[in-house]
């Protein structure tokens, strides 16, 4: 297909809004993703709405030739830091020049064992949880002699191709996972909140106890929060241990103490066993003074807003989930899934046999600061029993007025879902690879898969790193990637989440056309002949109306490809969205309440646009001909035409005088 | 582990083709022509030193000479003594049926009998993969051998066979957690030994360590109400 980018764009949406009248559309019978066949670099795939870009072996020094799933190997999780991946491992980290995402090249591999080599970053810092025995202070591979390591490591990334360590912060659990979390203002430091599930070390490290919670200082039943000065990093240091799970008589373990029933729902036994002693990860909100702790029997909200002394808000408990692994918030804050890591990650545990709600994540609204369960949702196809499968770590895929999440499911693969609908999640694109060893399990999968800057990328634990593009869909259209594509952070570590904003651009407002245009209520695509009274969505394409429209307060109108041979009035719509259509008439558009979007159009009368009210989306007047007077009064935020001018042959005026 | 490299089978395309319909792309990987790979130039191989030291550049020689610890002969004891360990357990936990009279024992044992199952064929897989022997078959008899810790001995084992009621589920919860207890020490006694030093091995050890504490927690709150 060699169509214009334009019109790439209009053909997607042309088709969305017959699309969104068409049910059952795309379900691929039998689901592709079955029978796909093994193999460790030869693996066939299946995708749907995502294409694999690239993909980059595990280099020397991260791999064992002889047993690519050698646990001593395992790759682990991502963190970015502008074009530059970094992937953690049980034995180290491996840095990605990621600029073209198509090519992405190795830059580094570090060697540095300790497991399981969860990475942040954070400016000229990167931080990675050690929790092995082997690990040693000084990085080195023999554990028979040096330094035992066990805790979270500091290293100075300004230069990526040679990383140096600068601290090492011992702990008594050893770090399994760690999250960044900053205070709002405060740009000296940084905290990292590390959750220790590992046994306490019984290496005579001071201060560490196998007490009971009932005990003196138990090592056990807190996190460690490790504070650390952005200038002065060597002096990284804990300052405090969080006993999260208090209960109001002040028992330390005052949460889940013994599973929900004497067996997991499936019949077998509980494992990992959901006994809350630790969290298993963390995921930090400081925009939102918040964070989501995933933590083994419970899943808990906390209060962040002093990053030295969270404070818990909120707890909730499951009889499915087997081990509350890790936490995501959507953008706005008001809601947060969890994921169930039931089998530990090497079980498998996506068997035809499964229950949607083994093994799962859930869903829930947070209202009122309380967590309010809304659904499960588990990887909607059966792997085979070669394949470790669990829920395990996502992401956001930032785009506007949606919430998407994509996840990795070990050697189930990657799958995209929008949980816009708390209560009804739907997978909207997957990728999935045959099992590493067709024979017997042997571990794989990925570890995690997240968006940065503009693509998915993934962390395969026998195979290597994998970089993804979105495509276009009827479940998420070339505008709403674009818009998300245009999403830029300095860094992204999913556990640090950052308050996204979009800055209103083509994409973005052609994003809301689209999500609008799912919603028709009435669609005409042919010739209509008379006037034509506009409740509800009334949505034309391709279509000529003979006759003048009215907008009625609350309705919405959307149009591309038409004309419209008569004036158009619209008082108090809810939305208004002119695409590429023709107007043979007046437009006169008053205190619409929604979004307004008049682009690329032909206006052969004069257009006024008066006393819109719509938080978040300046009314778009862009890339129009206009054959009247271009007037805009009293609309706030104040008409823009991000970026593409109008041909006004009467005058612009008031709001819109520069927009031509 | 023996991986294959297959080519893309009859079956894959007729699966590309029914997908070309509904816009789901099937490929084999690596020889496929579509999205593909460039074979990275190889990086740079960094080791760190401790905080303050300079990190070294490792040759292709350093390089090929590096490996992640190999399990020892520790591990390999620790597992087949484990075996043995778990067993007993088992022994225990058998005896339930026909004297506890109460309702949460008997779950309780149901629960540790699946447990040690379960890692009984953990700790015997880690030591197939690796070329260890299993343990003997009758290691666990008493009588044979050194005691390990926790182990009960023959008279343990009759007075819990002829206790009935209450007083069964009392001894019962304390002989499993003197038992329990022994696995924990057992654990311990695996990293002072300098074993589970290989990931696969610490991982196995974390997990016995793990499950014993929980329903020794358990056990003890049981008994604290009898």
């Amino acid at each position: 297909m060699a169509l214009s980018a334009r019109k790439g764009i209009v053909a997607t949406a042309a088709a969305l809004l017959v699309l969104a009248f068409t049910p059952g559309v795309a379900a691929a019978d039998p689901d592709p993703r079955i029978g796909l066949g093994g193999g460790w670099l030869d693996a066939e795939e299946a995708a749907s709405n995502i294409e694999r870009l690239a993909h980059v072996d595990k280099p020397a020094g991260s791999f064992d030739p002889a047993n690519p799933s050698n646990f001593s190997y395992v790759a682990s999780d991502l963190a970015f830091k502008g074009n530059t991946a970094f992937m953690g491992g049980y034995n180290g980290f491996t840095v990605f020049d990621v600029s073209n995402p198509s090519a992405p090249s190795l830059l580094t591999t570090v060697v540095c064992p300790g497991g399981q080599g969860d990475v942040s970053v954070y400016g000229n810092l990167l931080f990675m949880s050690v929790e092995e025995t082997r690990g040693r202070v000084d990085c080195g591979t023999n554990p028979a002699v040096g330094q035992r390591f066990q805790g979270v490591r500091v290293f100075d990334i300004s230069n990526v191709t040679n990383p140096q360590q600068v601290a090492a912060v011992q702990l008594c659990r050893g770090s399994h996972t760690h999250s960044l979390v900053t205070k709002p203002g405060d740009t000296e430091n940084v905290y990292v909140y590390v959750s220790g599930t590992a046994g306490v070390r019984g290496d005579g490290l001071a201060g560490c106890n196998n007490n009971p919670a009932s005990g003196v200082d138990p090592s056990r039943w807190r996190i460690d929060v490790i504070k650390v000065p952005v200038a002065d990093p060597a002096a990284a240091a804990v300052v405090s241990n969080p006993r999260l799970f208090a209960d109001e008589t002040g028992k330390i373990d005052g949460l889940q103490n013994t599973p929900p029933t004497p067996q997991h729902p499936s019949g077998s036994n509980w494992g990992p066993s959901p006994i809350t002693s630790a969290c298993h990860d963390i995921t930090s909100y400081p925009a939102l003074g918040l964070a989501a702790g995933a933590c083994q029997g419970n899943g808990i909200l906390i209060d962040i807003s002093d990053p030295a002394n969270p404070k818990r808000i909120d707890e909730v408990s499951d009889p499915n989930f087997a081990y509350w692994h890790s936490a995501t918030f959507n953008n706005d804050g008001t809601k947060v899934i969890f994921t169930d890591e039931w089998g530990g990650g090497t079980g498998a545990r996506c068997r035809d046999t499964d229950q949607p709600e083994w093994g799962a994540n859930a869903i829930f609204d947070i209202v009122d600061r309380k967590m309010e369960f809304r659904s499960y949702y588990k990887l909607p196809v059966p792997q085979t029993i070669q394949e470790n499968c669990v829920a395990h770590n996502g992401s956001l895929v930032p785009v506007p007025g949606r919430d998407i999440f994509v996840q990795a499911w070990y050697q189930g693969g990657l799958s995209v879902l929008d949980f816009t609908d708390s209560a009804h999640p739907k997978e909207i694109a997957f990728f999935d690879r045959g099992p590493l060893n067709p024979a017997a399990l042997s571990l794989g999968g990925f570890w995690s898969t997240y968006w940065h800057n503009g693509q998915v990328y993934g962390s395969e634990i026998a195979r290597g790193f994998d970089t993804f593009g979105l495509k276009p869909s009827a479940d998420l259209s070339a505008a709403e990637i674009q818009a998300a594509r245009e999403v830029v952070v300095a860094e992204t570590n999913p556990q640090h989440q950052q308050k996204i904003s979009w800055t209103q651009s083509r994409a973005t407002s052609r994003a809301t056309f689209d999500q609008l245009a799912r919603t028709c209520t009435s669609t005409i695509t042919g010739n209509r002949n008379g006037v034509l009274v506009v409740d509800g969505v009334t949505c034309l394409d391709g279509a000529t109306v003979r006759g003048a429209i009215t907008v009625r307060r609350g309705g919405t109108l959307l149009a591309i490809d038409s004309t419209i041979n008569g004036a158009v009035a619209s008082s108090s719509a809810a939305a208004l969205h002119l695409y590429d259509t023709t107007v043979n008439g007046a437009v006169a558009v008053s205190g619409t309440t929604g979004s307004l979007a008049v682009v690329d159009s032909q206006l052969r009368g004069a257009f006024s646009l008066s006393g819109a009210r719509t938080p978040g989306f300046a009314s778009v007047v862009a890339g129009n001909e206009i054959s009247g007077v271009l007037s805009c009064t009293g609309n706030t935020p104040a008409p823009i035409n991000v970026g593409a001018k109008n041909k006004v042959r009467g005058l612009a005026v008031g709001q819109c005088a520069a927009l031509d | 582990m023996q991986l294959s490299r297959r080519a893309i089978g009859v079956s894959a395309l007729a699966a590309a083709l029914i997908a070309a319909a509904v816009g789901i792309s099937v490929a084999a990987g690596r020889d496929d022509s579509a999205p593909t790979t460039a074979a990275s130039p190889p990086g740079r191989v960094v080791q760190p030193g401790a905080p303050g030291q300079d990190s070294r550049t490792l040759s292709p020689d350093e390089l090929s000479r590096l490996s992640a610890p190999p399990h020892s002969a520790a591990d390999a004891e620790f597992m087949r003594r484990m075996v043995t360990h778990h067993l007993q357990a088992l022994e225990l936990t058998a005896l339930v049926g026909g004297r506890s009279t109460s309702a949460d024992v008997p779950q309780l044992a149901k629960r540790i009998e699946v447990s040690q199952n379960e890692e009984i064929a953990q700790l015997r897989q880690w030591l197939v993969d690796r070329g260890e022997p299993l343990p003997e078959p009758h290691a666990n008899h008493v009588g044979h051998g050194d005691l390990m810790p926790g182990m009960l001995d023959a008279t343990d084992l009759t007075a819990l066979a002829a206790a009935k009621g209450a007083a069964f589920d009392k001894l019962f919860l304390e002989l499993m957690i003197r038992h329990h207890e022994g696995a924990i020490t057992m654990v311990q006694q695996l990293y002072r030994d300098g074993g589970g030093v290989e990931s696969a091995a610490d991982r196995v050890a974390r997990e016995v360590n793990a499950d014993q504490s929980i329903e020794v927690r358990r056990m003890r709150d049981m008994l604290a109400t009898r």
